[in-house]
């Protein structure tokens, strides 16, 4: 009885962030902002988080979105609009350099690292900087098993991928780039992601915008979105997905409700290439996401 | 002899009459006791938190200072360490007062009687967060 307890939650909360994760991004190459850099903006950071310790959250929210991907989630159409209740989860934990950081409101998903370096920026003094190596899953499972909408294609494993991550706190201003490269013999590709991020406080509340860039190399396209000619059909015709840019734009707001409840919202939007929508697989050239969430910070 | 010589009766009277005067001073003497005493100030700020999101950030909020005394007099109320103060009232007994609290820390507030430049009452209103700063600024590298 407990297990099945046990499982049931790890599910859900395991598909909570999932659908996060896919909603806002669209599976893959809709991928762009880091875990922290969504964190940190949103706490209204001006430094890396380079002490020892860490924190976790647990909350629930509400979202509203449409994808531009096709089974994610299932039998999803261009323009429809999916509404769900979902589990939100802020966890951080340093010790020596070594994290681990999941933000279930970012487009990143569970991410470990090494934190190499922290300094202060010689050119502004309210900078500084931060170096880390760190390693995530960037794309997503596609098979049936996932999303019946699958049915007929060849499986698209979920990826690990692995690089340096350079952030630097200018003031109210968050750069952060991220160059990534396969670690688990998925696609062997590449993936590069420069993002600037803003806050502003306006008396408790904190605003944020975010904007950023993401490059896929053709590797990475190739294995998640041509259709290759063993799999071809009437619906999924064959193709041939080229390397490709995806960006991101977000503004939110984030107010302490008390010293342990925290009030999160925003406003996101991706957009893909033009010529993405020649993929069978990707339906729309855009997605938007609008999210709320009431956390509970331990 | 029997003039000094109380009778029953005598007695009798005086020793009422002594409880009497004890009786009507002894009220009285328990009132200058009380006079004496310290004053009954009260100082309320409400609300007396603020929440931040991240440490170090200016938390704003809306306080409402209340105070009472027992004597009137020229009050004016400080933030600990202030020059000037937030505001003064004249030959009054109690006040309140809207303040706009915006700081990075706790502040102890005061109210002073101007004429003999003590501190009659004080109160804190104090500023907490949800997330702690977790900055080192020092630059350095490490490996493991």
């Amino acid at each position: 009885m407990l297990d099945q307890v046990v499982f049931i939650f790890m599910h859900t909360l395991f598909r909570a962030i999932v659908i996060i994760g896919l909603a806002a991004f669209g599976s893959l190459p809709l991928n762009c902002i880091a875990g922290d850099l969504s964190s940190d903006v949103r706490k209204g950071a001006s430094g890396p988080d380079s002490g020892n310790g860490g924190y976790i959250e647990v909350g629930a929210g509400l979202t509203s979105y449409t994808s531009p991907m096709v089974g994610i989630p299932e039998g999803n159409e261009k323009s429809d609009v999916h509404t769900e209740i979902f589990l939100d989860i802020n966890a951080r934990y340093q010790y020596n350099g070594w994290f681990m950081e999941l933000f279930s409101q970012s487009l990143e998903q569970f991410t470990m690292g090494y934190n190499f370096f922290n300094g202060s920026n010689a050119y502004h003094n309210d900078g500084n900087w931060a170096l880390d190596w760190v390693a995530l899953a960037e794309h997503d499972e596609m098979s049936a098993e996932e999303s019946n909408d699958f049915r007929g294609l060849k499986k698209r494993r979920g990826d690990f991928m692995s690089g340096p991550r350079a952030t630097s706190y200018l003031g109210n201003y968050i750069v952060q780039l991220h160059a990534l490269t396969d670690i688990s013999n998925t696609h062997h590709g590449e993936l590069f992601s420069l993002k600037l991020a803003r806050h502003w406080q306006y008396r408790n509340w904190n605003f944020h915008g975010i904007v950023g860039a993401t490059y896929r190399s053709q590797e990475i396209a190739d294995y998640y979105y041509s259709i290759d000619a063993s799999e071809a059909s009437e619906k999924y015709p064959q193709y041939n997905a080229p390397a490709g840019m995806s960006y991101v734009t977000e503004v939110g707001a984030t107010y302490p409700l008390s010293e342990k409840w925290v009030f999160r919202g925003f406003i996101r939007r991706i957009d893909l290439d033009s010529s993405a929508n020649d993929s069978p697989l990707i339906l729309d050239d855009r997605g938007e996401m609008i999210a709320t969430a009431i956390s509970y910070v331990f | 002899m029997d003039n000094c010589a109380l009778r029953p009766q005598q007695l009798a009277r005086r020793l009422f009459f002594s409880v009497c005067v004890l009786l009507v001073f002894l009220p009285s003497r328990f009132v200058v006791a009380d006079s004496a005493l310290p004053q009954t100030v009260q100082l309320q700020a409400k609300p007396n938190r603020c929440v931040a999101l991240h440490q170090g950030q200016v938390c704003y909020q809306d306080v409402v200072l209340s105070w009472h005394v027992d004597q009137a007099s020229e009050y004016c109320l400080y933030q600990q360490h202030a020059e000037e103060p937030l505001h003064c009232w004249p030959a009054v007994s109690s006040g309140e007062y809207r303040y706009a609290f915006a700081s990075d820390s706790s502040v102890r507030l005061q109210l002073v009687n101007t004429k003999t430049k003590a501190v009659v009452a004080e109160t804190l209103v104090e500023v907490a967060w949800v997330y702690k700063a977790n900055t080192r600024r020092q630059t350095h590298w490490r490996l493991f």
